[in-house]
């Protein structure tokens, strides 16, 4: 009754208490303890998942559906929530193998997809998923301590900061080259890459991306450098694309060049090995004038 | 007694209370519902409300709209538009004849025209009037003119008009039709509602247990009540009906006091109203002034109005095709052989058939000519008409209401002429006698087996009565009657063309010359033989 009298559209989740909210959503959805924390305009929660990969040595469906279920927790406290939240980050952490799966995405990639603005698989697209190794994490299923479960608990949480949409879109660069590298053996073998991590310098407009990977350590043939660039200039005009034509309230459609005049954003893009050697630099010229040719999904 | 109204008020609305009480749960559950969502999505129902509603509406209007016009309202629909009086302009003195129907229908005027007075005196107005008769004798003509003279508007419909395939229609035509007279008499004093071909909804009901007749029933139900059920107001509607079935054939219920008071009868035109006719139409139309009128009634004989009317159009269109100035009397004959007996179609015979035709077409109108008492020869013809290979067209000068067995008779031998006459001359007939062997032995059997005709003093109607209660015997009996006048007929014919042979052959050569010969040329022939109509003038007294 006290709903239905107050059924004046206010906010379920208010500001003050969306991390106590986050958590305790989590907690009766998934059953699981979690740690959330809003740092400025981006929500991070992070929470413990067991048996990430099976005795089959395959990624675990119930992890999976643990992870979507937390992310539409989330979702719905960032939706309902007067809180302004731009992202929101997942940190699932299993600490018996030491691994850890990092999602961002961004909250009116979700609310257009709510109001048909993209469609679903442009809204796929647009998920930006690591898989990182923390062998700090790793606790033997029969020694674990209480101080270990505790550093499990929330090992990052010093890392946690507001994300930026620059930062954001660099992050999604480097997933979208990650995932398709990953997903499709033959471009694994001709690019050698294992992981190529972002680094955004927006003070100079540069991105960087070192990349890890054999054929990246020793020198990378022609066919690897050539086949690494149509892979760059292909998701960078593709990101660009979504996030730089329209304004800044994401109503209006507006050309790029109007957009970059008030959005700091990147010149170059510079691909490093993990010696810090540059086996590759783009020109914004470079993704913004050529053919669109589709080499990854 | 509280408790005892509650429950009749949950009995008569038990329906709608529980509608409306669900109605207002789901309302409360809906509201329910949307406050337990997060914001968000509690946001996004709130603002997709008036989308869904516009939606619905929509859906709603154009099912309404199908429904409207595909189910019930396109069907039921009513175009029909009252006809004020002063665009009617039908008077009494504008109908040709029917006298008699006149009379009563200005009784009829002059009781609507007096209706306060009538009211005043306690006294009610007719309710309704049903006219009987031939098509095409007046019956429209006459309604028309009572609505003009007593100056009330009229709405016409046909009966066929409230049938449709689904049922319920007819019956909601009616109301729709009442509805409208009713408003016309509220504005207007009264209003003449007029529905023709009345026996459409208007036959005796039926009760089956297939429910066949089930929306005619319905709709002359509808008709029933409309007439003289409960209403809640009685407004000065009068109805007047129009068939051309007999009384017995409607429904008792709609033809009792209260429902259609007065009957009127609409019979042909006689002799001189056909006159009348012919002057009326003929004045429309170009024609020689010297065409004789009465000839033409009298070759008109049991025509009604419509015929007259058609006979004249006929005749106007011949006359155009000939190109010719104006309609002459051989126009109107030919008008008339085209309407009554078909187009005529010249077949190529041989020279024996045409003969045979001719012997056999010949036999017939001297028989006529000699023995009828009431018939006179309008044309005699070898050319094919209407499937028969040539005919003898005759017609009675006066309309006879009833027949006696010396006109029987006469039929009979007249029919039996062809048969001798091919047989004196050939001594072998042919199939052309089937047709008229068809119509003497009806009119024998029917002397005989029904009207008590025949010559051993049977009487009675041994027709209408099963067959295995009549006795062998006796039927036995009818048959050699019946056989013995056909007998007797065929004697007195074959006597009769014998002792006129001469003519008979005059008749024959004249006809295969002319192919076709009109009543003046007969009587011509017939006179130069010296001959006279037989019988004319005890008929004529």
């Amino acid at each position: 009754m006290p709903s239905l009298l107050t059924l004046s559209c206010g906010p379920t989740y208010h500001k003050e208490n969306i991390e106590s909210s986050v958590e305790k959503l989590i907690s009766k959805e998934l059953g699981a303890e979690s740690h959330s924390q809003l740092v400025g305009r981006t929500l991070y929660v992070s929470l413990p998942i067991h048996g990430i990969m099976t005795d089959g040595l395959e990624i675990s469906k119930n992890v999976i559906e643990q992870v979507e279920n937390a992310m539409i927790a989330l979702s719905r406290v960032a939706l309902s929530s007067d809180a302004d939240v731009q992202f929101i980050v997942i940190e699932a952490l299993d600490v018996q193998w030491g691994v850890r799966m990092r999602i961002l995405r961004k909250m009116q990639d979700l609310k257009d997809l709510f109001y048909w603005r993209i469609s679903k698989p442009d809204f796929d697209e647009r998920l930006v998923l690591n898989m990182d190794r923390a062998p700090e994490l790793e606790v033997s299923s029969q020694t674990s301590t209480p101080s270990r479960a505790a550093k499990a608990k929330a090992p990052l949480k010093n890392l946690w900061h507001d994300i930026s949409l620059q930062e954001y879109m660099g992050e999604l660069i480097a997933s979208r080259l990650n995932s398709g590298a990953q997903s499709n053996p033959i471009l694994n073998l001709l690019l050698g890459i294992d992981k190529i991590t972002p680094k955004l310098d927006l003070d100079t407009g540069e991105l960087e991306l070192i990349v890890s990977g054999a054929a990246m350590n020793e020198s990378p043939s022609a066919i690897s450098l050539n086949l690494l660039k149509s892979s760059i200039v292909e998701q960078t005009a593709m990101v660009e694309k979504k996030y730089l034509t329209r304004s800044a309230n994401n109503e209006n459609k507006i050309p790029l060049e109007e957009r970059l005049k008030t959005f700091a954003w990147i010149r170059t893009i510079s691909v490093l090995t993990q010696d810090g050697e540059e086996v590759l630099n783009l020109k914004a010229g470079d993704w913004r004038n050529a053919e669109p040719v589709s080499m990854l999904k | 007694m509280g408790l005892r109204k509650l429950r009749i008020f949950w009995m008569v609305h038990k329906t709608k209370v529980l509608i409306t009480v669900g109605t207002i749960v789901v309302l409360i559950l809906s509201i329910w519902g949307l406050a337990s969502l997060e914001s968000f999505y509690r946001n996004m129902t709130l603002a997709q409300i008036p989308l869904q509603i516009f939606l619905t509406a929509l859906n709603a209007m154009i099912f309404v709209y199908f429904y409207m016009s595909v189910f019930k309202g396109g069907f039921a629909s009513m175009k029909k538009g009252t006809i004020k009086p002063k665009d009617v302009n039908i008077h009494f003195r504008d109908i040709i004849g029917l006298e008699d129907a006149k009379k009563e229908a200005w009784e009829v005027v002059q009781l609507l025209k007096d209706r306060t007075r009538v009211r005043r005196i306690g006294g009610k107005i007719i309710k309704g009037v049903l006219m009987v008769g031939p098509p095409g004798c007046g019956k429209t003509l006459l309604a028309k003119a009572i609505a003009c003279e007593s100056g009330i508007p009229f709405i016409s419909m046909a009966g066929s008009e409230f049938v449709e395939i689904f049922v319920g229609v007819g019956a909601s035509r009616v109301r729709k039709l009442f509805e409208k007279a009713r408003q016309e008499a509220y504005a207007n004093g009264a209003c003449i509602v007029f529905i023709d071909e009345l026996d459409v909804i208007g036959r005796g009901r039926t009760f089956s247990f297939q429910g066949g007749g089930e929306e005619t029933n319905s709709t002359q139900n509808q008709l029933l009540v409309e007439m003289d059920g409960l209403g809640e107001r009685q407004e000065n509607v009068v109805v007047i009906g129009a068939t051309n079935a007999q009384e017995s054939i409607l429904d008792q219920a709609l033809l009792r006091p209260g429902r259609f008071d007065r009957k009127i009868q609409i019979s042909r035109p006689n002799l001189k109203d056909r006159e009348k006719l012919f002057e009326y139409y003929l004045k429309k139309v170009k024609a020689n002034a010297n065409i004789d009128i009465g000839r033409l009634a009298r070759k008109a004989v049991y025509k009604s109005p419509a015929d007259v009317e058609n006979i004249v159009k006929e005749a106007a269109l011949i006359a155009a095709r000939n190109e010719q100035e104006m309609i002459n009397y051989d126009n109107f004959s030919e008008a008339m052989d085209r309407i009554d007996l078909g187009i005529a179609h010249k077949l190529s015979m041989t020279d024996y058939e045409k003969k045979l035709i001719a012997y056999h077409e010949s036999g017939h109108l001297v028989t006529l000519y000699t023995l009828h008492p009431t018939d006179d020869v309008f044309k005699a013809s070898i050319i094919s008409r209407g499937g028969a290979l040539g005919m003898v067209h005759h017609q009675p000068r006066e309309e006879y209401y009833t027949v006696d067995r010396n006109k029987i008779m006469a039929d009979v031998k007249v029919a039996l002429a062809g048969y001798v006459s091919e047989k004196i001359k050939f001594g072998v007939t042919s199939s052309g006698v089937a047709s008229d062997f068809q119509k003497a032995t009806h009119l024998v059997h029917d002397m005989v087996w029904r009207l008590g005709m025949g010559t051993s003093g049977i009487i009675g109607d041994f027709s209408s009565i099963p067959q295995h209660e009549v006795s062998e015997q006796l039927k036995n009996t009818l048959n050699q009657q019946t056989e013995q006048i056909l007998k007797e007929c065929l004697k007195d014919v074959d006597e009769l063309l014998r002792s006129e042979w001469t003519v008979l052959e005059r008749f024959v050569s004249e006809l295969l010359q002319k192919d076709e010969l009109e009543y003046d040329e007969i009587d011509a022939v017939f006179k130069e033989f010296g001959k006279q109509r037989k019988f004319v003038n005890a008929y004529m007294a």
